[in-house]
């Protein structure tokens, strides 16, 4: 056997043809997302609660009510990033027995329902279709 | 608000610590001593900034940065009386040591460049790591609220030396900033890199050695997690610490390096739950290697006080989790006693299974076949002094998890396997690449031929 051929530059060779394997992938799969994020500029979801910040006062907790299923990704995503952006604010999803309360639904129809109905003070209202509301009494 | 300082005083604090505790004789190369210290510091940085919320109950940034400055001027003292060498002072870096440098920061661009593209990081990032960071931050005696248990998506239970790390620069400022997490994964990233290259230089390596860093970082993959400001780099990289420390141990005999090897257990526990879990089979795996070998117990044996006193120091931000700030976990349903939700084996088959999936899909670049064919090649030298403890350890590290998705019926077993076991196994790389590196090429002696 050439004095070349050992067990450790068997490996070595192999480990080296993955590198230039995995270069290749990265190259190429680093180009397309930067081309994909081109078309679609890089927008966290959970900035469109922002503007919720500031009227919240020295609250500890909101209520999140929503009809939307938690159990799928998309709106799961949702809530946590509205957590992440109104933290040190707590979400307390889906309860209403809180002073402040987002209310987040698929139609605003709904919401302003419910927010009739549950006789809410009426804070704010996003361009998204965010309501932000007061319960009157606790 | 310049980040620089933040970073400065962390560097320094770890590269005095680890001078004042390795003797000169013993001490390893120069830029090794830099890696190592720099995550060093970045581990004492972030508990020092914990003792804020002990003490204070909020974050006090002049307690905190007043506190590391001190930190940063008491070791250096402390280094200066046990011989202090500065850095790049003549001899101590070689012309590999600067290609590596160089080589390692060129594949740190492709980590960088994807953190860019996803500044926030991953899901776990803004409903965990970050938003526990925020808490931190933000929350001011309120901190606690973090623990909440109407925040149980967000891991409650997970300790906080990732959160604590971006709280520490973020003391810097005044606001919250993005650009510090994001720059965080990075440099932990680059650490990892030169820790590995430098630690199996260290251990007899060659020009070869910088394959290990390069393997991982060309896995797209890899890059991925590394950018996506999740703890587990940070399992990792301290598990490949401790690693390292534990096999120069065995190879020089010097207590110091049992004593970072115990450090970098404590800081590894105070990670994830599963770093902790990981640092209680490492510490009975290199107890029973100690307990074994007559040489190491007699050393250990002469230096218990000091080594106790570390493992104390380093485990204790994990033992006053646990016990004083840690709630009950919300996402636990024990299996073996639930009438609704029983522990099935065919949950067990599809963690098995999953595994095996796991390990064979591409998006690993061939990574666990390479790792395989490599040991196999290597035979029984995989196995030699000091080396035996890495599989013994990731074996039963992987038993636990295996027995952790079987027994905990709380999730979904396939959404809960797809979700999160690529993240288990990607904490084992560096451990991993550093066992099979330091198999085959690191000790000179080893020149086995293929016959």
């Amino acid at each position: 056997m050439p004095w070349w051929l050992t067990r450790q530059n068997i490996v070595f060779a192999f480990i080296g043809l993955a590198i230039l394997w995995g270069i290749v992938g990265t190259v190429r799969e680093l180009t397309a997302l930067q081309a994909k994020r081109r078309a679609q500029p890089y927008a966290f979801g959970g900035e469109i609660f922002a503007g919720i910040k500031g009227a919240t006062g020295s609250e500890k907790y909101l209520g999140y009510l929503t009809d939307r299923d938690i159990n799928n990704d998309k709106v799961a995503m949702r809530f946590t990033q509205a957590q992440f952006t109104l933290a040190p604010l707590i979400l307390d999803f889906n309860n209403p027995n809180h002073r402040l309360l987002i209310l987040d639904f698929q139609d605003l129809k709904q919401a302003v329902a419910l927010a009739e109905k549950m006789q809410l003070r009426l804070l704010k209202r996003s361009p998204q279709g965010l309501l932000f509301a007061e319960r009157p009494g606790l | 608000m310049n980040y620089a300082l933040p970073w400065l005083i962390s560097l320094l604090q770890g590269f005095f610590l680890l001078t004042a505790i390795i003797p000169v004789t013993a001490r390893p190369r120069m830029l090794l001593l830099v890696f190592w210290g720099a995550l060093t510091g970045m581990a004492t940085t972030a508990l020092l900034t914990f003792t804020s919320f002990i003490f204070f109950n909020t974050l006090v940034p002049a307690y905190v940065i007043t506190i590391n400055l001190g930190a940063a001027l008491w070791l250096f003292f402390l280094a200066k009386r046990n011989t202090l060498i500065l850095p790049f002072t003549k001899g101590t870096v070689d012309k590999l040591d600067l290609i590596g440098v160089h080589l390692l920061l060129v594949c740190t661009i492709p980590v960088v460049l994807h953190a860019l593209l996803f500044p926030d990081g991953g899901w776990d990032a803004w409903s965990c790591w970050n938003l526990k960071a925020r808490f931190l931050f933000l929350g001011a005696e309120n901190w606690r609220g973090m623990l909440d248990p109407a925040l149980w998506r967000s891991n409650t239970a997970y300790p906080l030396l990732l959160p604590l790390e971006n709280v520490w620069y973020w003391s810097f400022g005044d606001q919250p900033n993005t650009m510090v997490t994001l720059a965080t994964s990075c440099r932990i990233t680059f650490l990892m890199a030169g820790l590995l290259f430098f630690g199996l230089k260290e251990l007899g390596g060659k020009a070869s050695a910088l394959l290990a860093p390069l393997w991982l970082m060309s896995i797209m993959f890899f890059v991925k997690l590394a950018s996506s400001q999740y703890s587990d780099l940070l399992v990792g990289v301290w598990f490949l610490s401790a690693l390292l420390a534990f096999r120069l141990f065995k190879e020089r005999g010097h207590t110091a390096y049992l004593l970072l090897a115990l450090m970098s257990l404590g800081f590894m526990s105070f990670t994830k739950s599963e770093g902790l879990v990981l640092a209680v089979i490492a510490l009975t795996a290199m107890g029973l290697d100690i307990i074994l070998s007559a040489d190491s117990r007699k050393a250990a044996l002469n230096a218990w006080p000091h080594l106790a006193w570390a493992a104390g120091l380093a485990f204790s931000p994990t033992i006053y989790f646990q016990l004083c700030l840690a709630p009950d976990s919300h996402t636990f349903i024990n299996g073996l006693v639930s009438a609704t939700k029983p522990a099935s084996i065919e949950r067990l088959q599809a963690a098995l299974m999953f595994l095996g999936i796991e390990v064979l899909s591409p998006k690993w670049n061939g990574f666990w076949l390479i790792l395989a064919g490599g040991i196999i090649l290597a035979g029984i030298k995989a196995l030699r002094r000091g080396l035996w403890v890495v599989p013994a350890i990731i074996g039963l590290y992987l038993l636990s998890v295996v027995a952790v998705y079987t027994i905990n019926t709380f999730f979904e077993i396939f959404w809960w396997l797809s979700t999160t076991l690529n993240r288990i196994l990607f904490a084992l790389l560096p451990a991993l690449v550093f066992w099979l590196f330091s198999t085959l090429q690191a000790d000179p002696k080893y020149k086995n031929r293929a016959e």
